[in-house]
């Protein structure tokens, strides 16, 4: 492979990691490991991420046919119209919504650990450590600041190599077992699998990239190799804190990734971790907030949300209008967290919706195989419809394993309250906002 | 299916357009962009040559340097700049590609939706 090209898979594999590894993301590890311990939790954590690479090599073919940056809404209008595909566009806000204030809250949470350190701030309410951080990154994304590609590269490495880096040492560390090994069942096993979903959640925002690939393959190798380098990271660092540190504690704090720092090396190794939590939120918040609101002025500018959602800052030329609008929901659902600290059930709720969009996509694959044969596919997921259909079925049934119980009965309420919402307004509103703009009676 | 003339006509009206707006002006002060304007189904491509926030010249071949590249059929680019098409719509549905920094995206995004409002 050429220098140039390698240097470009590098930098969409450190991109699609970026986004996906997050502060959310290394606590979310506590809820694979409940069910199956910390011997079995890489396996569920490694199913997990088989069936992403399958689901990326959807994205892939997909992605490879319709070289846009409308991404998943393209493929989904394209397989089943365009109503399931603003239901679906809809639900991702949702996603994001509830990924961005579990991230507010933990990183809140590091935040308050962080400064606690420091007298005169050790008494500072945890919710002002939320809405600080929350607050921080809108008004950077207001002024439009995003971290140069190389940047970010940069800091989505550094940020694997000290996962890993800490996992090791806590292997080397001889550290005797923290709990005694557990039980596997199927059915914790399978739900350790679906939490594990949420940990690679992101990895296919990269797909708006396709049309500036110089080569269209690179997409749909570099998200797979993504997937990989965050099995490996995740699998690896879900299994040291289990083993280093008692669930009871890792499940009674919002912070127990800093749990397997201080366990390792004192004030030390939780410094450590408290920077790996604060890279893994910048790489993720930042690009997830504006890539979100993004797509909520695109949807106002289409014409379906109200036409206020499509204001720019005409100095920063950012949506600041769909930025504010993100901002006050996940303002309203971390303090919620905060003060009911429910923090799995935001997670949850994404990772429930994110294995259903990966069921979607693989059906959605099989649709425009059979409507579309003759559609350009410079990549084919491999594996045939069999393979496809399988990895549908799984996330489907990895969707049910996040809602079963242990499961916060919230967590389905909340889904299927905005599923059913999604749906409602994709189908009716549209067309009375189009009516309203054009000025035809309603 | 649009001709050269149609767009070039288009984009002369646009350029008018833009030039005699007094929000577009302010919004694009000290803004100097070259703009490729890469029509899909032709082949052609014209540049827009925007300087200190006024469209000075539409050329019709690819002028350097490349500052922002917006590559569609020529019926989309005419509807486009004709206000008859939304360009965030086609932006989405695949129908125009746009190649440069997101800041740009969204400035030209509201000099469109300032000029057809």
């Amino acid at each position: 492979m050429e220098l140039k090209r390698a240097l470009r898979m590098r930098a969409l594999v450190a991109s699609a990691a970026g986004l996906a590894v997050a502060s959310s993301g290394l606590v979310a590890t506590v809820q694979v490991l409940t069910p199956v311990g910390d011997r079995w939790a890489w396996l569920a954590v490694l199913i997990a991420g088989v069936l992403c690479i399958m689901a990326a090599w959807n994205f892939g073919e997909l992605a490879g046919a319709f070289p846009t940056a409308g991404g998943v809404q393209v493929y989904v209008r394209e397989a089943f119209g365009p109503t399931l595909a603003l239901t679906v566009t809809l639900m991702y806000v949702v996603l994001a919504l509830a990924a961005g204030a579990a991230e507010a809250y933990i990183f809140g949470s590091v935040l308050a650990v962080a400064f606690g350190m420091v007298p005169f701030l050790a008494h500072v309410p945890l919710v002002v450590w939320v809405v600080a951080s929350l607050t921080f990154f809108l008004l950077v994304n207001i002024r439009g600041v995003e971290l140069a590609g190389r940047v970010q590269e940069i800091l989505t490495w550094t940020m694997v190599v000290a996962m890993i880096g800490m996992a090791v040492a806590a292997f080397e560390s001889g550290h005797p077992a923290a709990q005694p090994a557990h039980r596997l069942s199927l059915p914790g096993f399978v739900q350790a699998a679906a939490y594990s979903v949420y940990l690679y959640i992101g990895f296919e925002w990269i797909t708006p990239l396709a049309e500036e690939a110089q080569d269209r393959l690179d997409l749909p190798r570099a998200m797979p190799a993504a997937v990989g380098v965050l099995a490996l990271s995740y699998g690896l660092f879900t299994t040291a804190m289990g083993r280093v540190v008692p669930l009871a504690a890792l499940r009674a704090s919002p912070t127990p990734h800093l749990l397997l720092g201080q366990a390792l090396a004192g004030q030390a190794g939780l410094w450590v971790l408290i920077a790996i939590s604060a890279l893994a939120t910048f790489t993720s918040f930042n690009a997830g907030m504006l890539g979100y609101s993004r797509i909520v002025y695109a949807m106002a500018r289409e014409g379906v949300l109200p036409r206020f959602l499509a204001k720019i800052h005409l100095t920063y030329f950012t949506p600041w209008a769909a930025l504010v609008t993100m901002f006050s929901m996940e303002l309203v659902l971390a303090v919620a967290v905060v003060y009911t600290r429910a923090f799995t059930v935001p997670i949850l709720l994404a990772a429930a919706i994110e294995a259903m969009i990966y069921a979607l996509i693989a059906a959605a694959v099989l649709r425009l195989r059979q409507t579309k044969p003759d559609l350009e596919r410079p990549f084919r997921a491999p594996g045939g419809g069999f393979a496809i259909a399988v990895t549908g079925a799984a996330f489907a049934v990895l969707a049910i394993g996040t809602l079963v119980p242990p499961s916060p009965p919230a967590v389905s309420i909340l889904l299927a309250a905005g599923l059913l919402l999604a749906f409602l307004y994709a189908r009716y509103v549209p067309p009375r906002l189009r009516n309203e703009r054009s000025g035809l009676a309603g | 299916m649009a001709t050269s003339a149609e767009l070039k006509t288009a984009l002369d009206d646009f350029a008018a357009r833009a030039n005699g707006n007094a929000a577009v002006r302010k919004m694009l002060k000290e803004w100097s962009r070259n703009i490729h304007l890469d029509c899909a189904d032709t082949g052609e491509t014209y540049t827009l040559v925007v300087e200190n926030g006024r469209v000075t010249g539409i050329v019709p071949e690819a002028k350097p340097p490349k500052d922002i590249a917006i590559m569609a059929p020529t019926d989309t680019l005419v509807g486009m700049f004709r206000g008859q098409l939304n360009p965030m719509a086609e932006f989405s549905a695949g129908r125009l590609k746009f190649v440069g920094s997101a800041k740009d995206e969204m400035r030209l995004d509201a000099v469109v939706d300032i000029i057809w409002k």
